[in-house]
């Protein structure tokens, strides 16, 4: 919004368009966790088939 | 004699037969208290199986930077771009061995060319026969704010993952601009002030690609880095 008063008494105010966010590049840096990640051998509540196939999707 | 013997047999039968239902009641509660143990044991493991096979989860903390440039094509006033850093959160789902679900939220902040910026406002009150001043004005800084959802293709190497993703981010930014600026006509008493004031927020859809690789530190801890492009669709408000 711009105002304009001028030394005479008069003025206006009109909008006015602002700049627009456009592109964004980012770099990033930090940890991940994956804490639960494999099944461990001593807990076999599962069949062998399906702790293989869990530990697989969770590689 | 033969009521004496029977009368001392019961004595010891009175003595000996609580002591022998004393002992069977112990090694009883003692097998019934191994047994609870044995269950409770087994329900914790399996509960921990339940998580580790459903809750295949990613958890990503990420100190972010970048740069950001605006569209100043519609607008007499112009930013550059700016340099920003912020915070990344991320929870993800592996959901195959090589695909991962995941949302997040992204917070940055960018400093804006100031002194640019000025120049640009001092450029638009610019008039032939005026002496221009810009009085007083606010350093801007742009803020953003990001809620995003993500899909990610995992590439394994023996000691770290290549991940590519795409994103799609629901963004809030905005900024705030606070300009006076005098103006006075060389040969005469006339002058004109100008306050431009305006709090832009911006509210939109952002869709990204990026690669983040992962380097193994332990078998749960890893450490990343990512780049990232992203296109900012937005909508203004004055």
């Amino acid at each position: 919004m711009q105002i304009n008063k001028n030394s005479e008494g008069g003025g206006f105010y009109k909008a006015m368009m602002l700049p627009t966010p456009a592109h964004f590049v980012q770099l990033n840096i930090g940890m991940m966790l994956r804490p639960f990640n494999t099944i461990r051998p001593g807990e076999m509540k599962y069949d062998a088939e399906t702790v293989k196939r869990a530990n697989e999707k969770n590689k | 004699m033969k009521g004496t013997f029977c009368i001392l047999l019961l004595l010891l039968l009175a003595i000996i037969a609580p002591a022998q239902r004393r002992t069977v009641t112990s090694e009883e509660r003692e097998q019934k208290k191994q047994q609870h143990q044995e269950a409770q044991r087994r329900d914790s493991t399996r509960r921990s199986q339940y998580l580790r096979v459903r809750l295949p989860v990613v958890f990503k903390f990420q100190v972010a930077s970048g740069f950001a440039l605006m569209n100043n094509n519609q607008s007499p006033l112009k930013v550059h771009s700016s340099v920003g850093s912020g915070a990344e959160l991320q929870l993800g789902f592996k959901m195959a061995k090589h695909i991962c679900l995941g949302a997040g939220i992204n917070i940055m902040n960018y400093f804006v060319d100031n002194l640019a910026l000025q120049r640009s406002v001092k450029t638009l009150f610019e008039q032939a026969d005026y002496t221009t001043t810009v009085t007083s004005y606010k350093n801007v800084s742009f803020t953003r704010g990001n809620l995003f959802f993500y899909s990610s293709y995992w590439s394994y190497r023996p000691k770290s993952v290549l991940e590519c993703y795409a994103k799609l981010a629901m963004t809030h930014s905005g900024y705030t601009i606070d300009y006076l600026v005098f103006s006075r006509k060389n040969d005469s008493h006339y002058s004109e002030l100008n306050s431009l004031h305006s709090q832009a927020a911006f509210s939109g859809m952002m869709p990204s690609v990026g690669a983040n690789y992962a380097l193994r530190l332990a078998p749960i801890i890893y450490l990343t880095l990512t780049g990232e492009y992203g296109y900012s669709i937005t909508t203004q408000k004055h």
